[in-house]
């Protein structure tokens, strides 16, 4: 007989969850009458986000300690349950956005089967406790979203998108696993746990591995000089999904890498963490710089999502128990404000028929009084300003880099959080302070299209953001709960 | 030591002759003319074809179905190692063999109402 592992359901349900509803939303989409298709496959890949979002929590509730499952081929702890819970929240957010977003027929399902497909991929991902299991996590996810970006094959940029974010994607899991059969030669195992110890910490193959496996994570992340690919990826996508790239794939990305680097890597913490603290500078400068001379929002944001790896990076670059909770708390707010901001794209993209763009902005915030308001939170919590979880995820990110030693670090993100007001405060001068052109006028006549789910989306999204403000504490706990289960 | 490295050499040898086999019985069985073609005797007139195109080009359909095809098939390979090993796995694996059929049959039926298996 051949001995079977054990099954610990609990840790699979999020995933599987997403599973079941990328499964039921594909089968909708084609066993469905035409007319009810999208409001079927939506339901379910929305019953998934939501049910994989139920079970991360319980899930979180029931993981006191941490440890591995089925055959060590996941963790089971608070950590990857948080994680779990941000991706859902995210996909949650994004699937109502994505309700509205205009397809063609006979593809309006497929793409939440791939929305909840990429999920249940990212839940994976963050849970992988071996090198093999979070390879197979990283190409669940990334597959589904190069299909995802490239669906609404008639827009040609749709089409640029998936094939940049394909090669580039594609190109960055062939570095990663490289890396990891590198660090595997060097160590003879790809249990995350066993390799710490396996071989001296000065081992060139190790060393090799490690530098490979981190360029992987940070193409993932979008980090600078691997950024290339977003600026494009995200305005050719749907907006909904650059919304769920921005605040998800990244989150996903930057937790992974934390938790390979500080349970596998221990006895280099001094190489990844100079790594980090460069890549972080890199991101800074290059996303700040190249998103002040942008003109389209998405594009815009785009570079606004480099320059926040390079904060989020900050983390890393602490290695600290302070940074790990700093991470995990920031990338609340942060996923529901990538979210909303690309909603509200979404729905001035939907009016205008066009892409959205600081020129043709002016005028949004008197026309739609609620979703300029909306559209300012969320610039105001990217840049860190108080009332909003930016402020205190960025205070508590440079606290944490500062408590490690890195002060030069912190005054470049301070330099760097100037330079973003230029463009962040762009927008909410767009939005009130231009004259509206008077063709634009004309079109104020029409009755506005009101999506309610997109407006739910915004104002769930708008709670999230200002309410982390508000509820520090109760997030802080969760995350110090989750943060103690990595060695740091 | 260098003992270890017999089987590679064999399945070494192996790749390269049934490679090589292949290559030489396309040759050997071919249909082509033992003679020149009458074409090529032909005078070169510029600009002029003088005969139907010698390349075929296929429809996007044959690549549709071979792309399935491929993909079912590799699928389907998966089954002769688990099925080998099935009694000592036991329920377990019987288990995972019937998940992993069922994901087959959903993408299948992904593919036949999305007619794809359509020939037109």
């Amino acid at each position: 007989m051949i001995r079977t592992p054990a099954i610990d359901w609990l840790t699979l349900a999020p995933s599987l969850a997403l599973l079941a509803a990328t499964i039921a939303s594909l089968m909708a989409a084609v066993l469905v009458p035409e007319r009810r298709r999208r409001n079927v496959s939506w339901f379910f890949c929305l019953a998934g986000y939501a049910g994989a979002f139920a079970a991360a929590a319980i899930l979180f509730d029931r993981s006191p300690h941490s440890r591995g499952v089925i055959a060590n081929a996941l963790f089971r702890d608070r950590y990857g349950a948080l994680a779990a819970m941000i991706v859902a929240g995210v996909g949650l957010l994004t699937t109502l956005v994505y309700y509205g977003e205009r397809s063609t027929v006979d593809r309006v399902g497929e793409r939440f089967a791939l929305l909840a497909s990429a999920g249940g991929g990212m839940i994976l991902f963050a849970q992988s406790a071996n090198l093999l299991t979070l390879f197979l996590g990283l190409e669940w996810l990334s597959i589904s979203l190069y299909v995802l970006c490239a669906l609404e094959r008639e827009r040609p940029e749709a089409i640029e998108a998936g094939f940049k974010y394909l090669i580039v994607g594609g190109f960055s899991s062939a570095i990663l696993v490289f890396g990891a059969a590198f660090v595997y030669g060097a160590t003879g195992t790809l249990n995350l746990a066993q390799i710490a110890g396996k071989a001296p910490s000065g081992d060139l193959f190790l060393i090799t591995g490690l530098a490979m496996i981190l360029v992987g994570f940070a193409f993932k992340a979008s980090a600078a000089p691997f950024h290339t690919w977003t600026p494009d990826v995200y305005q050719g996508a749907a907006t909904p999904v650059s919304g769920f790239m921005a605040g998800a794939t990244k989150a996903v990305a930057l937790l992974v890498a934390l938790r390979v680097l500080s349970v596998s890597f221990s006895a280099q913490e001094h190489l990844w963490t100079s790594a980090a603290a460069a890549l972080a500078v890199t991101s800074l400068v290059v996303g700040n710089l190249a998103a002040l001379a942008q003109r389209d929002l998405k594009r815009m944001l785009a570079y606004s999502s480099i320059s926040h790896a390079g904060f989020l990076l900050f983390a890393i670059t602490a290695a600290s128990s302070l940074g790990t909770r700093a991470l995990l708390y920031y990338l609340i707010p942060y996923g529901a404000a990538s979210v909303g901001v690309f909603a509200l794209a979404a729905l001035h993209e939907r009016e205008l028929g066009e892409p959205a763009t600081l020129d043709n902005l002016a005028g949004f915030g008197w026309r739609r009084p609620l979703s300029g308001i909306a559209l300012w939170i969320f610039m105001l919590s990217f840049a860190g300003f108080p009332l909003t979880g930016g402020f205190v995820g960025k205070v508590y990110l440079f606290a944490a880099a500062y408590r490690s030693g890195w002060t030069w670090l912190l005054i470049v993100g301070a330099v760097a959080t100037l330079v973003s007001l230029g463009y962040y405060l762009a927008v909410v001068r767009a939005i009130y302070m231009r004259p509206e052109p008077g063709e634009k006028a004309a079109a104020k006549e029409e009755p506005p299209l009101l999506d309610r789910m997109l407006s739910t989306a915004v104002f769930a999204a708008v709670i999230v953001t200002v309410g982390s403000f508000f509820a520090v504490q109760p997030l802080i706990d969760l995350a110090k709960h989750a943060a103690s289960q990595l060695p740091l | 030591m260098l003992r270890n490295w017999l089987p590679f050499l064999i399945y070494g040898l192996f790749a390269s002759g049934i490679t090589g086999l292949m290559l030489f019985i396309s040759f050997a069985l071919s249909t082509r003319a033992r003679t020149k073609p009458a074409q090529q005797g032909l005078p070169f007139e510029s600009g002029v074809s003088t005969g139907a195109p010698t390349r075929q080009r296929f429809t996007i359909g044959f690549y549709l179905t071979a792309m399935l095809f491929i993909l079912f098939d590799i699928e389907i390979v998966f089954l002769y190692p688990l099925a080998i090993v099935l009694d000592k796995l036991a329920w377990f694996g019987f288990s995972e063999l019937v998940v992993f059929v069922g994901l087959l049959a959903v993408a299948y039926v992904y593919v036949w109402r999305k007619g794809a298996l359509e020939w037109e």
